[in-house]
């Protein structure tokens, strides 16, 4: 075998570069998973959307709370949590309205919240989360009373 | 050393040059994948342009855009569906030397489901939307160019599919207790607009209510976005062709992100992830990896990243909110 030698050391040089080049595919904001529990007057909230949004700006992570008011933020995948820095949160739970079915001759209803209204804009809650790579659950506390 | 050693190649040889050729192979499909891709996406732009142009035609005919739909409900048996004229793209037809197509109908009948005269058949279907268009469809968009239609119970038949849509900017969408997502009100904190009457963008479904003057974009025509790209089957609405008016052209909002995915057909991934959520479904997307084309009511084209900040995004969106936005 005369040229085995420096065939391996050139497939080896190929597949480095494959490598290298599949490690160029990601892009856009660092995310961390970030997940938690909302208690409304100390009990667990149960279908209410979670949003972080970026203060820095960026597109808004959302989660659904269960019945133990547990949640996990998506921003483009399931569960691939919020973007790194402060974000600014609001907790929003839509009740059904019995006006509702209006939309189809273009009435739109009030949206109708079984949460305190002033959680309903990330820029009023009040509640701030540093997101961080390995971010302890967070407990979202919310009162009626400001 | 005998002779027969040297001819042809070992076995080892070959594997190596096997072994190269396939990570050769394996290198470029990505990116001959990537160029397609690429092609189609200037394709889908050079359309959008196109009809950014054709809206400023006809503003520059009419002194006003055209109303994103003139509609009322989907019901093509009841009192009100008589009043239904259409969408934006049947307006649109004579701006994009589709004149011929736009005489066929007859504007003072609902047009989505008006046969071609004389019961011919054209392309397969007997109906003049179902004439395919090519500036209405984008090439990335893997829905169907045609759909076969069923509506409460009757069944029209084949209509031409379309992948680009007018916004209604930072206005609230309904909610609708057959399909309704819990994120419509955490998304609804970045309206600036709560009735398609007076929406905050240049569009409505609500056409006879309001139709946009250059005036009334105070943001700044190129600062504002007039129409981006949908995908056909991503939103039940939408998959009933170009020329329906129903919940479509002018109910598309930006305040929900971009490239949300509703193309899921049933509830399977969650209530805001399918295309009969009445919220999410009515978010501009793409199958361009990454954003979505849209239009800016000057004519220019802007490909918009999924990971734009929201708010700009719904600064782009509005034409009078007053905080005009600067290109990202």
């Amino acid at each position: 075998m005369r040229c085995g030698k420096s065939s391996l050391a050139g497939m080896a040089a190929v597949v480095a570069v494959a490598v290298l080049a599949v490690g160029c595919g990601s892009d856009g904001p660092q995310l961390a998973p970030v997940e938690g529990v909302v208690m409304l007057e100390g009990e667990p909230l149960e279908g209410a959307v979670v949003l972080f949004q970026p203060s820095e700006g960026g597109k808004p992570a959302t989660g659904l709370t269960d019945a133990a008011g547990k949640f996990v933020l998506t921003t483009h995948e399931q569960g691939d949590g919020a973007q790194v820095g402060v974000n600014k949160v609001s907790v929003t739970k839509e009740l059904p309205s019995a006006n509702a079915a209006n939309v189809e001759e273009g009435e739109i209803t009030d949206v109708e919240l079984g949460t305190p209204a002033r959680y309903a804009s990330p820029d009023l809650s009040g509640l701030t989360v540093t997101v961080e790579s390995g971010l302890a659950p967070v407990t979202l506390e919310l009162t009626w009373e400001p | 050393m005998s002779r027969s050693l040297k001819k042809g190649f070992t076995l080892v040889e070959l594997l190596v040059v096997i072994a190269i050729i396939g990570v050769l192979v394996g290198l470029l499909l990505p990116a001959v994948q990537s160029a397609r891709e690429a092609a189609r996406r200037t394709s889908c732009t050079n359309s959008l342009k196109q009809l950014g142009l054709g809206l400023q035609n006809y503003h520059d005919t009419n002194g006003e855009f055209p109303g994103g739909g003139i509609w009322w409900t989907n019901n093509i048996n009841a009192a009100n569906f008589a009043r239904n004229r259409g969408s934006l793209l049947v307006y649109l037809l004579p701006f994009i030397e589709e004149k011929p197509l736009y005489d066929a109908f007859d504007m003072e009948q609902p047009p989505c489901y008006q046969k071609w005269p004389g019961g011919a058949v054209v392309n397969g279907s007997p109906y003049i939307a179902g004439s395919k268009i090519s500036v209405y469809r984008c090439a990335s968009d893997p829905s169907p160019e045609m759909n076969e239609i069923t509506i409460n119970g009757v069944q029209p038949g084949q209509l031409a599919t379309f992948s680009y849509a007018a916004s209604k900017g930072p206005t609230r969408t309904g909610n609708n207790p057959a399909g309704s997502c819990p994120e419509r009100a955490a998304y609804d904190a970045y309206n600036y607009s709560t009735t398609d009457n007076l929406p905050a963008g240049p569009f409505t479904r609500m056409g006879r209510n309001f139709k946009c003057k250059m005036e009334d974009v105070d943001d700044g025509l190129s600062k504002t976005i007039f129409m981006g790209e949908v995908m056909a089957n991503c939103a039940l609405p939408i998959h009933r062709g170009w020329a329906h008016a129903s919940n479509t052209q002018g109910m598309i909002s930006t305040i929900y992100p971009i490239n949300y995915d509703t193309c899921n057909q049933d509830q399977s991934k969650g209530p805001c992830h399918w295309w009969g959520n009445w919220s999410t479904e009515f978010g501009f997307k793409s199958a361009h990896p990454g954003g979505t084309n849209f239009v800016m009511g000057d004519g220019s084209v802007h490909f918009f990243s999924e990971n734009i900040d929201h708010w700009t995004y719904q600064h782009l969106g509005g034409r009078d909110e007053g905080e005009p936005a600067s290109l990202p």
